[in-house]
């Protein structure tokens, strides 16, 4: 049935808002009458009793003087005995539903209101944001892409490098390798209700003793126990609750939009994802102190960790899971340390989407001993490809002064064994103002034409997923929230631009936190990156003809290191030989783990 | 007083109105509750605004949280709940519809702040009082949070304390004269049995002073002898000015008529805070304020009700009002007073 409905802007002049609801609400057959602006509170009652309406829509624009105004006129119209017949309404820029509450009001609409909303609050029906159309489902970063390659000559150096490891990888073992496979047997005694008591004691003779002794209950170094009544009351605040949806993308579906957490404890991590997902993001990647990384064995234990970094326990990462959304996709790196492969059955078990691995990286930037991370990489990437589970390909070793070719092909042999081996790698190059840029002068007209040069370049090679990242942007922060916002979503809309399929997004404060990363900050560049791919929508960032030029160069620069690479023969030799990365580029092979890999008996 | 009104007694329902934002009333509301809790008395908390959040939504100066005991009761919106750190074991919704959602009443389980948003219109309020009664065991009071100097919808409650202070006016003199003509208009008298016949003249809608003049003017000497009936001082006060409305009453008494209420609330007394934000810059406050001995002793000499500073003072007092407006109500049941609220 049609409502009668009054529309009173309780304003000097602005009414703009209130007409569009006047005319949503007249097209659904409703009866409307605007009043004029600037009436006093007395003839506002007076026109509402006359006009015998259902509701009063009352429009407040002007932020001075609001509360006095509108109290005053909630109080009349109650004084007037207009309350039980009339639905008082009031909205506006100057509104929120608090205000409305405290003013008297029986509703309360703010700035953005979508006019439906309104509509459907005087017809009585909920309002859905959604306008019927159904929840977002798992989105995919590999679907459609054949990982075929374009370049043929790429193709012909990888495949003879990949067998060489991969042939390699299957006469060696080590403790990092044992670990992992003796996890999955664990799991699989535990799935089929076996004991795992005696798998567990094998487990714990292949951890370093902090760890073995953590896994018999002893407590972990800068950690504490999460307390049963905490975890509790973080199970009770998850139950019942609803999540928003905003959408970052504007008239596009790509890229995916992912943002890190690891505030170190995991109830605090619930509430970081949290905010990410409520603010649009994609999905959540899991950070874990370095030096976890660099122990043998995994901590166990529903731990929180004292400083940045959230430890990568079963427990831990099955608390972070339960407070995921549906939706949220969630990565869970292993791509650095001694733990690598486990992690990944550990990710692989827990339910993560993604996880993250690269031998090169790790061995140069990351610490880890190269021989022992190509033999635990190749590990990692088997068991990812059992759980059907994509790995990034990250190369961060640009950020110690690599330049990106030798980077990229790192990462592309990475890649291509991964792919020999079944699974679904995603290429991650930077989005940042490297070292190599800043001495070569690539940007100093603009970060354009760099960042898109590495994206063509990569694209001429292979027919696989690109996720710029992590974080976009890169060395351009500065301590400056608006600054870092803004360069994170002009990256973003670079990103959206060139079509690539992720980004991975830092918070405004996360290079200079000095501290915890804050929830408000995170919500800067998710603001930040939406509004930007609102902006840009589906046009585009044109870079000039440097970067066609750049790409050209940057392909040339990978041929030619898998060309050495392939020469000599052996990948783990070219690691420790910096073909991949040298010592004066600020490549150093890491010392963690070294002499541990052993050869495995043949039979 | 009990933790329970007895047996048809019904649940005394006291209000606390404010004048002005920052004028002590949830201060004065901490303190009455915390007597009412020293006293064993059954409480139940409810408001007809938004209460209990740390810091003002226009001012954002700290503002007093509201902690409520174990076993009191509130009433609050839905979306108020998970907003305090007390946990209230809900025992039901009310179907009174908020800008916040649905006012629930429940129990303090453990102890902690409350956010309040309750029913913020009369006929609500009126309605969640029934409510609350009808409780097989009603506690002794409840207590109704008020809002940014409304005041319309207090008119349902048995007693009221005004809540006003520096913030209203930091200028004592006017400041002791408004409160001074609010007393008055309390003090209009209720239509006797014999009023309400042919001659009296029933002020329908807004009793705003310009429609009192109005009438005057209209009526002239033909008021002499008529009474003028209003539905409640909370009526007459959400209209005007108080010495606007004292004015409008003396013209009405000097043509021979006289104001009559229908219903009231008792006036139980007045509690007074010194302090004042003072707007420095855009979203910039400090808080000044005036001699407080001073303030007191004006009130005290001009205002024919007690008045307390709660602050220095406690709230005995206020508890001592409540309990003898209890006694004075006696076994009567009240449903006959709001009843009469046309729903
Ligand atoms: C258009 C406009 C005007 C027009 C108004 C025309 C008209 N008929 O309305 C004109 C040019 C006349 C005008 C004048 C003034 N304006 Co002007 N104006 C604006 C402007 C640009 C847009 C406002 C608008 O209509 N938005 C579009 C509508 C659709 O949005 P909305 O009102 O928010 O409505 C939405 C929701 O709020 C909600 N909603 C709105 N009303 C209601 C009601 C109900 C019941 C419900 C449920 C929901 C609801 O639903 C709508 C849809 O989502 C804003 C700046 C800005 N960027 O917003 C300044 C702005 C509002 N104006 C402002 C000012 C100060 C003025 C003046 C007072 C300036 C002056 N000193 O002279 C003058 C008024 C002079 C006077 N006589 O008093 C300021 C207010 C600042 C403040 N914090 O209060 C603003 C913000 C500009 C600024 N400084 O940044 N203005």
């Amino acid at each position: 049935m049609g409502k009668r409905v009054i529309l009173v802007p309780l304003d000097p002049v602005h009414d703009i808002g209130l007409k569009m609801i006047g005319r949503a609400l007249s097209e659904r057959g409703h009866e409307t009458r605007l009043l004029q602006p600037d009436l006093s509170c007395e003839e506002i009652v007076g026109e509402i009793s006359r006009y015998r309406c259902d509701y009063a829509l009352v429009g407040r624009t002007l932020g001075y003087g609001v509360e006095e105004m509108l109290a005053r006129l909630a109080d009349l119209a109650d004084a007037a005995g207009l309350r039980p017949k009339v639905k008082m309404v009031v909205g506006g820029m100057a509104i929120k539903p608090e205000l409305a509450a405290e003013l008297g009001y029986d509703a309360g609409f703010g700035p953005n209101t979508p006019v439906e909303e309104v509509v459907a609050y005087v017809e009585g029906r909920p309002y859905d944001p959604r306008g019927g159309v159904p929840p977002r489902s798992k989105p995919s970063l590999t679907r459609g892409y054949t990982y075929r390659f374009r370049n043929s000559e790429v193709e012909a150096l990888l495949s003879g490098i990949v067998e060489e490891v991969v042939c390699w990888a299957s006469g060696v073992t080590s403790p990092g390798v044992e670990r992992a496979r003796i996890r999955s047997r664990m799991f699989e005694s535990r799935r089929e209700g076996e004991g795992e008591e005696g798998l567990a004691r094998e487990y714990e003779r292949l951890c370093e003793p902090v760890v073995a002794e953590s896994c018999r209950g002893a407590g972990v170094p800068k950690a504490r126990a999460v307390t049963p009544s905490e975890k509790e009351r973080l199970e009770r605040r998850l139950l019942g609750r609803t999540k928003g949806e905003t959408q970052l993308r504007h008239g596009r579906d790509k890229p995916l939009v992912f943002v890190q957490y690891g505030t170190g404890c995991p109830l605090m991590d619930v509430a970081h994802v949290e905010v990410a997902e409520s603010w649009g993001a994609d999905g959540v990647v899991h950070f874990d102190p370095s030096w976890a990384a660099r122990r043998e064995g995994l901590f166990r234990g529903l731990l929180a960790h004292e400083e940045d970094g959230s430890l990568i326990t079963e427990e831990n990462l099955r608390l972070v899971k339960s407070g995921l959304g549906d939706p949220t996709l969630w990565q869970v790196r292993a791509h650095r340390g001694l733990n690598t492969a486990e992690t990944v059955v550990l990710a692989g078990e827990c339910g993560a989407d993604l996880t993250k691995i690269n031998i090169a990286y790790g061995s140069l930037g990351g610490g880890t001993d190269p021989e022992r991370l190509a033999a635990d990489g190749v590990e990692a990437m088997r068991q990812a490809a059992r759980y059907g589970m994509p790995f990034d390909v990250v190369t961060n070793e640009e950020l110690c002064g690599v330049p990106a070719h030798k980077a990229f092909a790192g990462m592309l042999i990475t890649a291509a064994v991964g792919i020999r081996l079944g699974g679904l790698p995603v290429l991650q190059p930077l989005f940042c103002r490297s070292p190599q840029v800043m001495l070569e002068g690539f940007m100093a007209d603009n970060y354009v034409d760099f960042n898109a040069a590495k994206v063509l370049a990569l694209r001429q090679i292979l027919d696989a997923p690109i996720w710029p990242g992590a974080p976009i942007g890169f060395l351009t922060h500065t301590p400056d929230r608006v600054q870092a916002s803004v360069t994170t979503a002009l990256h973003a809309c670079l990103a959206s631009s060139l079509g690539v399929d992720a980004i991975s997004i830092s918070s405004a404060d996360e290079a200079y936190s000095g501290g915890p990363i804050s929830a408000a900050s995170r919500v800067d560049t998710l603001r930040a990156v939406r509004e930007g791919l609102r902006f840009f929508g589906r046009a585009g960032i044109e870079p000039t003809d440097r970067a066609r030029l750049w790409a050209s160069d940057i392909v040339e620069g990978i041929v030619s290191v898998l060309r050495d690479v392939a020469r000599g023969g052996s990948f783990v030799g070219a690691l420790y030989e910096g073909l991949l990365g040298s010592r004066e580029e600020g490549a150093y092979p890491g010392r963690v783990g070294r002499g541990t890999v052993k050869k495995v008996r043949a039979g | 007083m009990r933790r329970v009104a007895g047996r048809g007694q019904a649940a005394v329902a006291v209000g606390i109105a404010g004048t002005a934002k920052n004028t002590g009333k949830t201060t004065s509301l901490r303190a009455l509750m915390d007597e009412c809790g020293r006293r064993g008395w059954g409480v139940c908390v409810t408001g007809i605004g938004f209460d209990g959040e740390d810091l003002d939504n226009v001012t954002r100066l700290p503002k007093p949280r509201i902690p409520c005991r174990d076993g009191v009761l509130v009433a609050t919106a839905l979306d108020c709940l998970g907003a305090g750190d007390a946990e209230v074991a809900v025992e039901h919704e009310t179907g009174i519809e908020t800008a916040l959602g649905r006012v629930c009443v429940g129990t303090v389980r453990r102890a902690g702040f409350v956010v309040i948003a309750g029913p913020n219109k009369s006929s609500d309020l009126s309605r969640l009082l029934r409510t609350i009664r009808a409780r097989p065991e009603p506690p002794a009071v409840i207590l109704v949070d008020g809002a940014f100097g409304r005041i319309a919808p207090m008119g349902v409650c048995d007693g009221l304390f005004i809540a006003t202070g520096a913030a209203r006016n930091p200028v004592i003199g006017p400041l002791a004269t408004e409160t001074r003509s609010m007393v008055k208009v309390f003090d209009i008298p209720k239509v006797g049995p014999r009023t309400g016949g042919g001659d009296d003249i029933e002020v329908r809608g807004v009793a705003s002073p310009a429609a009192l003049h109005r009438l005057a003017e209209t009526l002239g000497p033909g008021l002499s002898g008529r009474s003028v009936i209003v539905s409640s001082p909370t009526c007459l006060l959400a209209s005007g000015d108080p010495p606007a409305i004292e004015e409008a009453m003396e013209r009405i008494s000097s043509l021979g008529g006289s104001l009559r209420v229908r219903r009231r609330p008792a006036l139980l007394g007045v509690t007074v805070n010194p302090f004042f934000p003072v707007r420095l810059s855009e979203g910039r406050y400090e808080t000044g304020r005036v001699d407080e001995d001073e303030l007191l002793s004006a009130f005290r000499m001009r205002i024919g009700r007690p008045v307390w500073d709660v602050v220095a003072e406690g709230a005995a007092g206020m508890a001592d009002a409540v309990e003898s407006l209890a006694s004075g109500m006696g076994g009567c049941s009240l449903e006959g007073e709001d009843g009469g609220f046309v729903e």
